[in-house]
């Protein structure tokens, strides 16, 4: 099925969506009244 | 025939979850026992202790919450000894026993906890999303837990003795009638609510402790002029809710906590605004 | 068609749609409005009673049978044959809809027939819920006539939707084959939406009533009624209630409609008639799968909002008497997951570029069968003393931690994750992109999935080092992962896959074997539901309305797991058996005997 992949592509995919979730993430524990370091750990 | 085959299976596998159903910790959960009074012969200090005890993983339910998983503070676990005097010193701490000190202290910290939870609520222990600010903690005194005045002293007991420090709280009185509520007696005759606020307040000896119709009692604040003085709610607050607001130069815990539960509400209302309506006489006091 | 006919029937199209969806929210507008008005009831302060306190001598028993058994199994059928016939109108008309829009017929014969099963089954569930509504009343007297006083009016709209409910099914289903085409379909689709809003609106009543029990308002705390039904209604635990079962009843409808396919697949003579049913199993499977991915969701609002309203509820269900419950609903979720995806699987062999795909099941398996394991693990092992002693405790050391909340909320949304890849597969197996940007497409797939995995396991490894509240606020990230992964995959699948070149799904090539999954599903699933009613009713302890009416029956406790488990089995046979029932049925509606020859249903004549 993949037998060869472009990695620049791969690796700008996989960095969009880490900051995806991280966004999301982070938005969800403030939205719950969960403050969070950036490290998200509890505040 | 393959559909045969398919249903002898969908039977085989509705089976097997019974079969597991049926191997795995079987509970039953019965009804809370009401209130059990202790003999009318009286129970002494160690009963007390023994009786709160069985309250605190029974009908108080208080180990479905306190215990080792972290909803609530383990108080079986815990040094109540140096832990309850140290939350009277904390500074986030405004309750009834602020700063105090003592087995009184103590008792007064224990029961403001139990009967109103959201006055104090410990770090990380709060509502999410409220700062611990609200407590989720119920109320004990009303449903569905219901505890008595005699439940709460017995548990308050048993947590004093545990910390170490000396019991503060009455015996149970001989002879006291359970404060179960009355359907489980079979007590189906009810003589329906008062007719007038008068009659209600007769019907509720609140001139007992208040001055009222010239008992001149004192044990209660004075109430006249109440109308011009609190609000619907407030008096409304004061009579099913009475340590929520303790006046001037008054104790807590000395009017009793249960009328909510006793009253009908057109004896509320009528009370209320029969209360409302009392003018201050200019008479000084 | 010349340009004028065409505009002029695009514009009626719209016209009808817009006006329909108009009256459509006038329903629910209207039962509204009518329970404000019903609502005035405080004439003076003597209304202000409190809730009755029912003694023992207020129930009745008859003939030593116990009145809870007999309304829980009553209860139960109606419960299953309403999700029934409520979901099947909204699967069939979307399914309607896209036949209309892609102009393939078979989605509109299949839609008929989806709801040819429904109507038989519509008449049981009016029977059942009479029955309930009589034992409701002869059994527990005080209670129900306290409810009545609650939702005073709205009892008396709840019935007339139900009359509602008939005109409008019957006249949907009649009229399907006089309003066919054109401007009449669009019409036909909008009785069907009709049809859909009542039937929402009779179950949002319902639920009003069940969640009031668990959570009270629009009284005070004795019970008195102070404010209006629309108050009463809508109490914290209404609207998760709503959605969970709404989402579960659409789950539902299609595993059940997967069984009656499975049940035809597998009496089917020709190769022809074979093809057909193998279709509708497939489908049927995919309304199912999308109805189930977002319940836990729903299940995990429920709870929240059980827990919100009162954490003593919350933790008597997840973890006092009735936690080990959710341990056999592991049980059954992952059989329906294993189920699903089999079928996938399975399925898979239909078509070439399918085969292709056989290699990537045994990962998934893997993914499904391991995830179940976790979940299913206990936090607390049932040991003798000895064992206790011997293990120091109740908990295993390494497989105790992967008994809580973390460890479960990771296999359970992988376990989601993966079953949606199955779909995914499959629904790639019969295409190949042509796109120009295919390559690059599959690159942010294929880095979604992996992200997003890796965060819904982070999130889960957070909750064990996080204080509790954290742990649990960890839970809903996860959440939004899977959703995110399943969202977005498919939005970038469907624009990958626009005008792809279509390789040949062979219909009807499938083994028996796999039709073994699509009755195991339905039953799994009839017996979760049980179970999850069970906990739900359980939830009150012992209140008939919590914190408000006592309940003091002689039954007023909560059955053991053993107990419950078999009064469940039992009313899932039976249930099974009214099912298969009514799928006879309506094939034999369809079967015609011709002079001199043997009866044969529709389509079968050689």
């Amino acid at each position: 099925m993949i037998k060869s992949f472009p990695v620049v592509v791969f690796v700008a995919a996989v960095l969009f969506w880490m900051g995806y979730f991280y966004t999301i993430d982070q938005m969800i524990m403030e939205g719950q009244g969960l403050p969070v370091t950036w490290t998200m750990m509890p505040k | 025939m393959t559909l045969i085959k398919v249903l002898l299976f969908s039977v085989f596998v509705l089976f097997s979850y019974t079969f597991f159903a049926n191997i795995l910790p079987q509970v039953q959960s019965d009804a809370v026992e009401e209130e059990t009074q202790p003999d009318k012969g009286g129970m002494d200090q160690d009963g007390q202790i023994a009786w709160g005890e069985k309250l605190f993983s029974g009908k108080g339910t208080c180990t479905l919450c306190h215990n080792n998983m972290g909803r609530a503070p383990d108080l079986l676990q815990m040094d109540l000894g140096t832990l309850l005097p140290a939350r009277l010193t904390d500074s986030r701490y405004q309750g009834v026993a602020k700063n105090g000190q003592g087995a009184k202290a103590v008792e007064a910290y224990i029961r403001e906890s139990m009967v109103d939870p959201s006055a104090y609520v410990v770090k990380g222990f709060g509502k999410k999303g409220s700062d611990d600010t609200i407590s989720p903690m119920p109320k004990i005194d009303g449903p569905p837990i219901s505890l008595s005045r005699a439940e709460e002293d017995a548990l308050i007991a048993f947590l004093q003795d545990k910390g170490g420090f000396d019991v503060t709280v009455p015996l149970p009185e001989t002879g006291a009638e359970p404060a179960a509520d009355g359907a489980d007696e079979g007590d189906g005759e009810d003589a329906g609510p008062a007719e007038t606020a008068e009659s209600a307040i007769g019907k509720f000896g609140c001139a007992a402790c208040h001055d009222m119709f010239g008992s001149g009692a004192e044990l209660g604040p004075e109430l006249e002029g109440l109308g011009e003085r609190m609000s619907k709610d407030e008096i409304r607050e004061a009579i099913i809710d009475p340590n929520a607001t303790i006046a001037e130069g008054f104790d807590a815990d000395t009017m009793p906590a249960d009328f909510g539960e006793q009253m009908y509400v057109s004896e509320l209302q009528m009370i209320v605004d029969y209360l409302k309506n009392l003018k201050s006489t200019g008479a000084a006091q | 068609m010349t340009h004028f006919e065409k505009k002029r029937s695009g514009q009626n199209k719209w016209t009808w749609f817009c006006l329909f969806v108009l009256s459509v929210y006038l329903i629910p507008d209207i039962a509204v409005a009518a329970e404000q008005g019903v609502s005035a009831t405080t004439d003076g302060l003597a209304a202000l009673l409190p809730a009755p306190k029912p003694t023992r001598a207020d129930y009745m028993t008859v003939g030593g049978m116990s009145s809870r058994t007999i309304i829980w199994g009553l209860a139960q059928m109606h419960l299953f044959l309403a999700a029934f016939v409520l979901a099947v109108p909204f699967f069939v008309l979307c399914i309607e809809l896209t036949g209309t829009l892609t102009g393939d017929k078979r989605y509109d014969d299949m839609a008929y027939e989806f709801m040819k099963i429904s109507m038989a089954a519509y008449s049981f569930t009016a029977l059942v819920g009479g029955g309930l509504a009589i034992a409701l009343f002869l059994f527990y007297p005080v209670l129900m006539g306290y409810l009545l006083k609650v939702f005073r009016g709205q009892t008396l709209i709840y019935a007339l939707l139900f009359l509602g409910e008939s005109v409008f099914l019957y006249i949907y289903f009649y009229s399907w084959k006089a309003l066919r085409y054109g401007n009449l379909k669009w019409a036909h689709m909008s009785i069907g939406l009709i049809l859909n809003t009542v039937g929402l609106t009779l179950m949002f009543i319902a639920n009003a009533w069940a969640s009031f029990m668990m959570s009270p308002a629009g009284v005070d705390q004795t019970g008195a009624i102070t404010g209006t039904v629309w108050a009463a209604t809508r109490n914290p635990l209404w609207n998760p209630l709503n959605l969970h079962r709404f989402l579960a009843n659409i789950a539902y409808g299609g595993a059940i409609v997967g069984a009656y396919a499975a049940y035809r697949f597998l009496s089917a003579k020709s190769a022809e008639v074979r093809a057909h049913y193998d279709w509708m199993g497939y489908t049927s499977n995919i309304i199912a799968i999308i109805g189930f991915l977002p319940l836990p969701f729903a299940g995990y609002w429920l709870m929240a909002e059980i827990y919100a309203y009162s954490q003593q509820m919350g933790i008597t269900a997840m973890g006092g008497v009735l936690a080990w419950l959710f341990i056999i609903q592991a049980v059954l979720i992952g059989t329906i997951l294993l189920a699903a995806n089999y079928y996938l699987w399975c399925g898979l062999g239909r078509s070439e570029r399918g085969q292709d795909y056989t290699p990537y099941v045994k990962y998934i398996a893997i993914v499904i069968v391991g995830g179940f394991l976790v979940w299913v693990t206990p936090h607390s092992l049932i040991l003798t003393p000895q064992e206790l002693q011997q293990l120091g405790g109740p908990n295993h050391k390494i497989l105790g931690p992967l008994g809580i909340m973390p460890a479960k909320n990771i296999a359970v949304n992988l376990m989601l994750v993966f079953t949606f890849l199955s779909f995914q597969m499959f629904y790639r197996s019969s295409r190949v992109a042509t796109v120009s940007w295919a390559k690059q497409g599959q690159m942010f797939v294929v880095g979604l999935y992996i992200v997003g995995c890796l965060n819904i396991i982070g999130a889960g490894v957070y909750g064990y080092l996080t204080p509790t509240v954290y742990k649990v606020g960890a839970s809903v990230p996860q959440v939004v992962s899977t959703l995110s992964i399943i969202v977005f995959s498919g939005l970038i699948d469907y624009f990958m896959f626009k005008g792809s070149k279509k390789r040949e799904v062979r219909w009807g090539r499938m083994s028996t074997r796999s039709q073994y999954a699509l009755f195991v599903l339905p039953v799994a699933f009839t017996w979760l539901m049980a179970l999850m009613g069970y906990i739900r009713s359980s939830l009150r302890t012992n209140w008939h309305v919590y914190t408000i009416m006592k309940d003091n029956s002689p039954e007023a406790y909560i059955p053991t797991i053993g107990q419950a488990g078999n009064i469940i089995t039992a009313i899932t046979l039976t249930f099974m058996g009214l099912i298969l029932f009514i799928f006879w049925l309506s094939q034999l509606g369809s079967t015609e005997q011709i002079e001199n020859e043997d009866a044969v249903p529709a389509g079968e004549r050689p």
